[in-house]
């Protein structure tokens, strides 16, 4: 009986494991999904002066009316400057310490001027204007649009590109230090090394491995990033280069022992049969072993890139952070983990953006899952070498 | 046709400058990691003392010393790794010793493996939403030790799993054959031989879970809170946060860049120290225990 008890607890914390996978695939789909489907100017109204003859504003239209990038007359409109009013800017016209009186009062006077464009809680739209309908399409916000500045009143744009594209550019940038150099590592360490040091070494690779991203990021900012902008004479250092470099670097002891492991794996056969035909050492390992190894190499590139597409400390801290979308290794740019440390703080729970922030951690956790996925799905054919 | 005697040497050159060329870079690795901590200890060093680990911060962020944070590390990871030792231990146990080594048993490991590459980050979402949301435990040292123990549970699980089938069949079998259950051949004799080993596990797992940042943005860590938690449902400061804000957030960089070095180094050595104390057990323990 009690050794039912202690196995049934056993079995109960193994399925724990499933629980969590299962939890955060559930609370991100939770948090992040009404993305789509909420506006996120679900308790705002939008409103313009009744001789206004326009019926129907696309949320790109809108966004550049009140940006005065677009005037009335070009979508046809009344012939008089734009004016628009919303939440933010109202506090700049009546001050923070304004009554409701004085507030309403305000907005009375405005809604006279025929150019009007609102964008406020109904409560405090004045009834003498007319609402208009603003068309709002998540996935044309989300995929549609090469912007993001999720914050700004009252159409915010969260087009995914620019931190989509940052993180892979990112990753890319990375795996070309990573790749070779843990590939050349793994080479010394399996082949040259001397035993007495071979243990030292996998010590020196899980200490690298274990240094605090944030640690690593501080000395990147502060010897890294200034050596880059001399260097390149740029006008700041912190580029997508210098996380990458940093990045690259900490990856290495991931890549160079998964790929240490296999290089020994290569059966003895194969070896001696490439030595016996008088193949010297680096032509049977390039020639012989690199060639056997190709499906765990390319494991083990897969699972270097999720590693690297999730590290979040180090880009958050040295490439600049600008929501662009990367043009070359030396300009500044923000990814998906940096964005979503760097703004889920500010994101009140609840807001579109919040909702924003979790749809972005859906795709950046479903773009890991499918990389260890595919990691994983491509190892068994290794053994059959 | 050139004759072999000509190709040999030039081969052998290329050779020779291709295996120079991969121990170069294999040892260029630890002169980076030496410039680095020396880069740490040199400036850091200038503010380290003990007041530094024991007194508060002061004017802010710009003097004083760090001992909230580091009080807030130690409890948030120890706690967490109290949680991750007892779920990941069992999780291991289970999948070495007790699985019928079926469907389940696949299912867990592969779990196991995508779990653990699964960015921080996304545990800090997961931890926010589950812990401080959901279940309404705030901004505190509960909600990022839970969230800290699920992102250590792949260390952990793999770990146990390795320590308990490192122990010979043969003792555990002489077990069944004396008469003991499979549960107490696990108690006495499979649970006590790796407990060396399972150590060595909880110490790596503290390193990392030490130096982790992205996880407890949003799920315990205080900006600027200089005072010591009385209980688990509080926030408190942490190390890795801490320096993250003295980088970032500091308006008077020649006071605050002392401070964040100071951090840097604490942290860096935590961690160095207990790597490298898990890796030299490991290494003793293959040495000398051969059963």
């Amino acid at each position: 009986m009690r050794d039912r008890i202690i196995t049934g607890a056993f079995q109960a914390s193994a399925l724990t494991i499933i629980l969590t996978l299962v939890g955060i695939l559930l609370f991100l789909a939770y948090e992040g999904l009404p993305a789509l489907t909420k506006k996120p100017f679900q308790d705002l109204r939008f409103a313009v002066h009744p001789s206004n003859p326009i019926q129907k504003l696309s949320a790109h239209e809108c966004r550049a009316l009140f940006q005065k990038n677009l005037t009335w007359p070009d979508l046809g409109g009344p012939d008089a400057p734009i004016l628009p009013i919303h939440l933010s800017n109202l506090e700049r016209y009546v001050g923070n310490q304004a009554t409701p009186e004085k507030i309403r009062a305000f907005l009375d006077s405005v809604a006279q001027v025929p150019g009007i464009l609102m964008a406020l809680p109904p409560a405090l739209l004045p009834p003498s204007l007319r609402p208009i309908e603003v068309e709002w399409s998540a996935w044309t916000a989300l995929f549609g649009s090469s912007r993001w500045s999720p914050t700004y009143e009252p159409l915010p744009e969260v087009g995914i590109w620019p931190l989509l594209l940052g993180s892979l550019w990112v990753t890319f940038l990375s795996l070309l230090v990573t790749i070779p150099l843990g590939i050349a590592m793994a080479i010394y360490v399996a082949e040259f090394l001397p035993r007495a040091l071979y243990y030292p070494m996998k010590v020196l690779w899980e200490v690298v491995a274990g240094l605090p991203s944030v640690v690593v990021g501080f000395w990147g900012l502060v010897v890294l990033v200034p050596w880059l902008q001399r260097s390149f004479h740029l006008t700041t250092g912190e580029t997508a280069l210098a996380a990458a470099l940093l990045l690259g670097w900490m990856t290495i002891p991931l890549m160079a022992s998964l790929s240490e492991e296999a290089l020994s794996s290569v059966p003895r056969l194969l070896v001696e049969a490439s030595y016996g035909l008088g193949a010297t050492t680096w032509q049977t390992i390039l020639r012989v072993k690199i060639p056997a190894i190709r499906s765990s190499l390319l494991t083990a590139t897969l699972l270097s890139a999720g590693r690297i597409l999730g590290e979040t400390m180090i880009v958050l801290i040295v490439s600049g952070n600008a929501p662009v979308i990367p043009t070359s290794p030396l300009s500044p740019v923000r990814t998906l983990p940096a964005t979503l440390a760097a703004e889920l703080g500010e994101a009140p729970v609840g807001s579109y953006h919040y909702h924003t922030l979790f749809f972005l951690g859906l795709i950046l956790f479903l773009l890991t899952l499918v990389l260890n996925i595919l990691a994983y799905a491509i190892t068994p054919a290794e053994k059959t070498v | 046709m050139p004759s072999p005697l000509l190709k040999r040497p030039s081969k052998r050159w290329r050779e020779g400058a291709l295996t120079l060329l991969v121990s170069a870079i294999s040892w260029s690795m630890l002169v980076v990691l030496v410039g680095v901590i020396g880069f740490l200890v040199y400036q850091g060093g200038k503010v380290l003392s003990w007041e530094f680990l024991t007194t508060p911060m002061q004017e802010g962020m710009q003097a004083g010393g760090i001992a909230p944070p580091l009080v807030g590390s130690l409890w948030v990871s120890t706690l967490a790794l109290l949680i991750g030792a007892i779920l990941g231990t069992a999780t291991g146990a289970y999948l070495s010793e007790f699985s019928s080594k079926g469907h389940l048993h696949h299912l867990i490991e592969l779990l196991v493996n995508t779990l653990a590459g699964i960015p921080s980050i996304v545990y800090g979402l997961f931890g926010m939403a589950l812990f401080v949301v959901v279940l309404g435990f705030g901004a505190s040292i509960l909600s990022g030790a839970l969230t800290l123990s699920l992102l250590s549970l792949p260390i952990l699980i793999r770990n146990a799993q390795e320590a308990f089938s490192s122990i010979s069949t043969d003792l555990k079998l002489a077990s069944l054959g004396m008469g003991a259950s499979p549960v107490q051949t696990f108690w006495r004799i499979t649970l006590r031989l790796a407990f060396p080993r399972l150590i060595t596990g909880y110490v790596l797992a503290m390193g990392r879970l030490l130096g982790e940042t992205a996880p407890i943005l949003f799920t315990v860590a205080a900006y600027y809170l200089p005072a010591y938690p009385h209980s688990p449902l509080e926030p408190t400061m942490m190390l890795p946060y801490h320096l993250y804000a003295l980088i970032t957030s500091g308006t008077n960089i020649t006071q605050t860049y002392p401070m964040a070095f100071g951090t840097a180094l604490v942290l860096v050595s935590i961690t160095l120290l207990l790597t490298v104390a898990a890796a030299i057990l490991r290494f003793r323990l293959k040495k000398h225990l051969h059963v």
